[in-house]
């Protein structure tokens, strides 16, 4: 048993973590971070966004090199090395969060490994894997320790039945794969596993894939991937799952429930993930958690407890990296003393998915639901140059207006690079942009950003590349 | 027990009273007409008597708070059921649900800026009641219940703290809340118990929708409300250089400068300046710099006209109003500016035209508890003595019941200001930009002269003229004043 003794001790390295204790150090404080395992960068860089991504970038390969032969250039059959595969996913994580190490060093920040728990409102515990304890008496502490997936009670104690971070070890890739959950990671897991050979499944309650995008967003997605073999069952749920010798046998219940039970190779849950607020002793520090367990903050991310914070997924939705950054390096800055708080407009949404789908701001339902009056822009890729020479106009990009302000509120693209695209948009609601704003802007050409022009331009009832609805006002 | 409000009964013909002192204190047990506060109006002091017996529960009204009739006090809990349920009980489906104001994010007062909705308006949850504005920031309270408004128990000007009630509202929702979940908070649901640094929502400054990432953050770090700073972009947009200029001008200005420590001197106390003056401050101020100013001084001899006036006045308050000579200042002014149009224009921002105005309303400067208002009388040269007399009577009555409406306010060609019921002679009007002149009035006296070889006693008016010099020369300005002298003397000539 050792004790340390620090200024500010952040509490999981995931993206939110490791950027508050950067800057935290940069802002001259003595730091420790403390990360249950081996390697720092926490579920986004490890078990998350950047292994899904080199995936995702691959499987998009395995339908796009085929495709090239329609136009002159046949490059074969494709050969599958699922080793190798694996070993690229690995080599880019191991980069990143090697990289992550050396700025950790670099900037003197002391990475304490080791399951963290507090003892009272400045004492953490940290015990590591040969059961070593560690105290930490600090005089700040950040709480950045993240979500876990939800795991559906029903499910049976199988290998066979997989969560968002067991599926990206790739253990198996062919046979029939049940995905429950259409929402984004379902969706993108779904496409990892059709491009490299599984026949998959994808089972959603509500009427849509990837419930927080407006319709018109997320449709093109749905029917891209159900062209490459995915089968949708929207309105539909999993009511039961037994172990038998072949396989896993699934029964239904709702719109598109088969009569009979089906057999599955495999299941993948992605029904959400859980924040962890719970699972570190907070009631020892007196820091209030709610009963799903997130810890509830203030704008400057102060919990109940004055000099205890919390950043990233486990203190409110939506659980997103970038998200967490930007409360990370925050609220660093808040501790330095700065008067500062979170205060940004909009966070992006994006699914990695090919097409990818991506939106920010207020979706239409959400403005019609609150009441808003707001117009509507649209314009299809079909018409747009670029997207015609990469072969691929199933894309859609559309602009979200206050109909009467003209002021820019949200907006959504679906379509090769959307998660790229839709960072003008976050731009433009966090610049307060007027529509207008965006029409007079002069976007390159031929680009696929250039239909963030052209849907304000039908908005506005000024597109010269199709024929404009008329403004009715 | 269920939750009643203490409301203050009919007053007997007072239509407003100040609670002066509490008799009860939340804890104590009353009966039926046991006295719990003691109310001071112009003409008496009288007692609240409790409606009910039960357990004072909490006072919502400070003492010194203006109230009228049906204005909540504070909560009991009757006696008056069986049930030892302690639990608010909620009221009846379709109920008459009490809005009062929120809790105000750390801010201890603010002052109702605008009254938004009016009595039988339809509101939904959400929609904005009123606009607050405090030394830090407006905000909107906003209706916690869907419905119509019964009545609205706050008027712009009036001094709002958390529980004063605001408006009572019929609510159409169905599930009905308890009066204690109608309490809404503007401010964002953070649970933190000890916040170090006020944190009201950002969208309480209205200007926070027309700014960027760094302007908002600036602001924020600096303690500026965006709503004090005008965007100089499009829409009102609020750049990073309109922040800075902001911040330069509080800087430079006199108010940056600080005071001695005055109670190294003697006693001192310090007071906040009202809030008519703090909006119309910064006006003066900005008007002072920005116009040169000359001001004529001249008299009218107003014997005659005052006998006319003398002779007519009883007609007038036999119509209910009265005839006050500032009518005819109105009229005459309004006569010489269709003479000199030149008066009744505005010089452009540049500097480099006019725009000349074909419309003839007057602002007169009224003096109320509160501070110097300016209503507007519009179209004088349209309407009749005994017209302009009803409507004068009836702005400066809501002048000084802080009731005008800012379209009262707005559209004047040219400015009056009197000081003729108080004294002294000439003084200098501040002119009311963007108009280009202001006619000052003083109390008229009985002054020797010396007429046909002999001092007669005539009754004379000093007058002031202040003129934009950028716009009128000043042999204009004497002319125009010797001819207003001139239109005064005789007007009781033409005004029959």
């Amino acid at each position: 048993m050792s004790d340390l003794k620090t200024k500010l001790v952040v509490l999981g390295s995931g993206p939110g973590g490791y950027a508050a204790a950067f800057r935290a150090a940069d802002l001259g404080m003595d730091v420790v971070l403390v990360e249950r395992y081996q390697s720092i960068g926490g579920v986004c860089l490890n078990v998350g966004c950047i292994p899904s991504k080199t995936l995702l970038h691959l499987s998009e390969m395995v339908h796009e090199v085929p495709s090239l032969a329609d136009h002159g250039l046949n490059f074969g059959e494709l050969k599958l090395d699922i080793a190798k595969v694996r070993d690229f996913k690995s080599k880019v994580v191991n980069k990143l969060t090697g990289g992550l190490k050396q700025l950790a060093n670099a900037r003197k920040v002391k990475v304490l490994h080791g399951t963290g728990e507090f003892v009272d409102a400045n004492t953490l515990k940290v015990v590591d894997a040969d059961q070593k304890e560690t105290t930490v008496s600090f005089e700040s502490c950040v709480i950045a320790a993240g979500s876990r997936p939800v795991a559906l009670p029903f499910l049976p104690d199988d290998e066979r039945v997989l969560d968002s971070t067991s599926a990206l070890d790739l253990k198996r890739t062919d046979g029939k794969l049940l995905i429950i959950g259409g929402g984004v990671i379902g969706c993108e897991m779904g496409t990892v596993y059709n491009a490299l050979g599984s026949d998959v499944c994808i089972v959603e309650m509500t009427d849509q894939i990837m419930p927080g995008a407006d319709r018109e967003i997320a449709k093109p997605c749905q029917d891209m991937m159900a062209s490459r073999g995915v089968d949708f069952r929207l309105s539909t749920k999993v009511t039961g799952v037994s172990v038998h010798q072949n396989g896993l046998e699934v029964t239904f219940e709702g719109k598109h429930a088969p009569q009979e039970p089906e057999i599955y190779d495999q299941i993948l849950v992605a029904v959400g993930r859980t924040p962890n607020g719970k699972l570190i002793g907070a009631e020892n520090a007196g820091v209030n958690v709610t009963d799903r367990g997130f810890i509830p903050v203030d704008l400057q991310m102060r919990t109940n407890v004055a000099h205890i914070y919390a950043i990233g997924d486990i203190c409110a939705d939506p659980m997103l990296a970038h998200k967490a950054t930007k409360e990370g390096r925050l609220v660093a800055e808040v501790i330095a003393g700065k008067r500062v708080r979170f205060d940004a407009s909009c966070i992006p949404n994006v699914a990695y998915t090919d097409p990818e789908v991506a939106w920010v701001g207020k979706t239409k339902a959400q403005l019609k639901e609150e009441g808003v009056e707001f117009k509507e822009g649209v314009f299809p890729w079909m018409a747009n140059g670029r997207s015609l020479c990469l072969d691929r106009t199933e894309g859609k990009t559309m602009v979200l207006s206050d109909k009467h302000t003209g002021q820019v509120l949200g907006g959504g693209i679906v379509g090769r690079s959307a998660g790229d695209l839709i960072g003008v948009l976050a731009l433009a609601i966090e610049m307060r942009c007027d529509i207008e704003d965006i029409e007079l802007t002069i976007f390159p050409h031929p680009t696929m950003v250039e239909t963030i022009g052209q849907a304000s331009e039908m908005l506005l009832g000024t597109a010269t590349d199709l024929i404009a609805p008329k403004s009715k006002d | 027990m269920s939750e009643k409000s203490i409301k203050i009964p009919d007053l007997g013909g007072i239509s407003e009273a100040i609670l002066i002192e509490w008799l009860v204190s939340p804890g104590d047990r009353v009966e039926v007409d046991t006295p719990l506060a003691t109310l001071e109006s112009e003409k008496a002091t009288m007692d609240v008597p409790s409606a009910s017996a039960g357990i004072i529960d909490r006072l919502v009204i400070d003492t010194g708070e203006r109230v009228s009739e049906g204005t909540i006090i504070g909560y009991l809990k009757a006696e008056d059921q069986t049930s030892d349920d302690t639990q608010v009980v909620s009221e009846p489906e379709v109920q008459t649900v009490d809005v009062a104001i929120p809790d105000l994010g750390g801010i201890d007062q603010a002052s109702v800026l605008e009254v938004l909705v009016e009595p039988d308006s339809k509101v939904s949850i959400d929609d904005p009641l009123l606009t607050l504005e405090s030394d830090k920031a407006s905000m909107d309270v906003p209706s916690p219940v869907q419905g119509k408004i019964i009545s609205i128990h706050v008027s712009v000007g009036d001094q709002v703290t958390k529980g004063t009630l605001v408006a009572r509202v019929l609510s159409e929702s169905s599930d009905s809340q308890s009066r204690e979940q109608v309490v809404t908070t503007p401010v964002a649901t953070t649970q933190a118990a000890a916040p170090t640094i006020e944190m009201p929502m950002p969208s309480a400054d209205r200007a926070y929708k027309v700014s960027s990432p760094i302007v908002r953050r600036l602001a924020f770090e600096l303690d500026i409300s965006l709503d004090a700073i005008k965007g100089s972009g499009r829409g009102g947009r609020i750049s990073k250089a309109d922040l800075i200029a902001y911040i330069k001008s509080k800087m430079s200005g006199p108010s940056a400068k600080a005071l001695p420590d005055f109670s190294q001197f003697g006693s001192v106390k310090e007071q906040p300046i009202g809030k008519i003056k703090k909006f119309s401050g910064p006006h003066l101020q900005n008007s002072w710099q920005t116009i040169p100013h000359v001001t004529q001084f001249f008299e009218a001899d107003l014997t005659d006209l005052e006998a006319y006036r003398q002779r007519v006045k009883g007609d007038y308050i036999a119509q209910g109003t009265r005839l006050t000579p500032i009518v005819f200042f109105m009229q005459a002014l309004v006569q010489m500016l269709k003479e000199h149009p030149i008066f009744a224009s505005s010089l452009s921002a540049d500097g480099t035209s006019l725009w000349m105005k074909s419309y003839y309303h007057v602002g007169i400067a009224v003096d109320t508890d509160d501070g110097l208002v300016v209503p507007v009388i519009k179209n004088v040269d349209q309407k009749s003595t005994l017209e302009l007399s009803k409507e004068l009577v009836e702005l400066s009555q809501l002048a000084r019941e802080g009731k005008l409406k800012p379209a009262q306010m707005q559209g004047g060609t040219v400015t009056i200001s009197s000081l003729g019921g108080i004294g002294g002679t000439w003084f200098t009007p501040i002119i009311n930009a963007p108009e280009v002149c202001i006619l000052g009035v003083s109390k008229a006296f009985q002054k020797p002269v010396y007429i046909d070889g002999q001092f007669v006693p005539r009754y004379t008016v000093p007058l002031s003229l202040s003129y934009d010099h950028r716009v009128i020369d000043g042999a204009e300005a004497a002319r125009f004043a010797m001819q207003l002298q001139s239109v005064l003397e005789n007007m009781h000539t033409t005004i029959e």
